[in-house]
């Protein structure tokens, strides 16, 4: 693909696609958004694919850049488009785990309380749930230490619980 | 008491990739340790689990697939470097351009005359549509893909909507080509107006 191989670059895209469009759009609302984003992804595969040094996984590499461009398109949208939650506030009197657990069985609502995720918090929950992957592997897709993914995560999940509570409360499902 | 609440704390930290299975041996081993003695921290891998569960399965729209391959494609032959020729091929390149450079034209003044008599027809009673066939219409400036169940009374308030109308297709892809009604409108608010046409269009972009 370094050398200008189109079909090796069918063969990834083929691979890797699937994957990557799902994480894009795990953090954009908008398919139209996460199909452009995904593009964007690809082509600069295509463009820079000598300069892997194999340092990491591929999939690291490509959900690294796929990380960064998402953020680059959610930094040019309107401002207000997108409401999170405040993890300083989820986290007071966060409920415990028994207490929401029948609410996080519920895909809806545990939908709903994800997409009010932080991008930040989004990215690593999908990473370590859908991607299954180690935090050492996540750090290096997001560019920060690996305690910052540990953190991260961890406020990640007392949001959730904050949301899941707070729908359970309200009778919603 | 004190250091083992920090401990906790830090094991608490590894719970979700003691779930999704990718700690090292050594930290399992500690986070095996911390759940047998803290119903707590059984509990957050119980809810954990449920968590991890949602997410993957959690449902999202059909990746662009072979429609996204074929967008990078055109972008990949867009920008694709010109070949380098040696000197003296880029010689025999200029000899062989300005050979064919006076057919080209000439090719032109043909095709213009022929355009120019069919217009003149247009003038003896020949109706808009059929003018438009004989010269071609307006070239596609959107692609889009509609969903399976639209139906046609949907995609025509769309197309409307978008002062869009179909050009050419559909592809072996399902992918339709758009021009628009008024030549001189705005592409991307066409575009913006197909995207934001619900379930409609799954799929809009440029030409």
């Amino acid at each position: 693909m370094a050398g200008g191989d189109q079909s090796a670059m069918d063969a990834f895209y083929r691979a890797y696609e699937g994957r990557v469009y799902r994480f894009i759009r795990s953090k954009l609302n908008d398919s139209f958004d996460a199909a452009d984003v995904l593009n964007e992804v690809m082509f600069e595969v295509w463009r820079n694919a000598g300069r892997f040094e194999g340092r990491s996984s591929v999939s690291t590499w490509v959900l690294g850049i796929a990380h960064h461009k998402t953020i680059d398109r959610i930094r040019r949208r309107k401002p207000g488009e997108h409401v999170e939650l405040d993890p300083e506030i989820a986290e007071d009197d966060t409920p415990n785990a028994a207490a929401t657990l029948s609410a996080a069985q519920d895909a809806e609502q545990v939908r709903r309380c994800v997409d009010q995720l932080s991008e930040a918090h989004r990215s690593v929950v999908h990473l370590a749930f859908f991607e299954d992957l180690p935090y050492g592997e996540i750090a290096g897709i997001v560019g920060c230490p690996e305690g910052t993914v540990k953190t991260r995560m961890f406020h990640a999940k007392k949001a959730l619980m904050k949301c899941l509570q707070g729908l359970k409360e309200m009778g919603v499902s | 008491m004190a250091d083992n609440g920090k401990k906790d704390e830090a094991l608490d930290l590894l719970l979700p990739w003691y779930v999704n299975g990718t700690l090292k041996d050594d930290e399992r081993r500690d986070v095996e340790a911390y759940l047998e003695r803290s119903s707590h921290a059984r509990d957050e891998v119980e809810l954990l689990r449920a968590l991890r569960q949602q997410v993957k399965d959690e449902a999202i729209e059909s990746s662009p697939g072979e429609l996204g391959l074929q967008r990078l494609k055109r972008q990949m032959k867009a920008e694709a470097p010109q070949p380098a020729t040696s000197d003296r091929m880029a010689g025999r390149t200029i000899t062989v351009a300005s050979f064919w450079r006076p057919l080209a034209v000439a090719a032109c003044l043909v095709v213009m005359i022929q355009a120019g008599v069919m217009v003149g027809l247009g003038g003896f009673g020949t109706t808009d549509s059929e003018l438009d066939i004989a010269t071609g219409g307006s070239p596609a400036v959107l692609q889009v893909t509609f969903a399976p169940d639209a139906t046609e009374q949907q995609i025509r308030d769309v197309l409307q909507e978008a002062g869009a109308s179909i050009a050419e297709g559909p592809t072996a892809l399902g992918v339709y080509g758009l021009r628009l009604v008024d030549a001189g409108a705005s592409v991307d608010e066409a575009l913006a107006t197909l995207r934001a046409s619900g379930d409609v269009v799954t799929f809009a972009e440029r030409n």
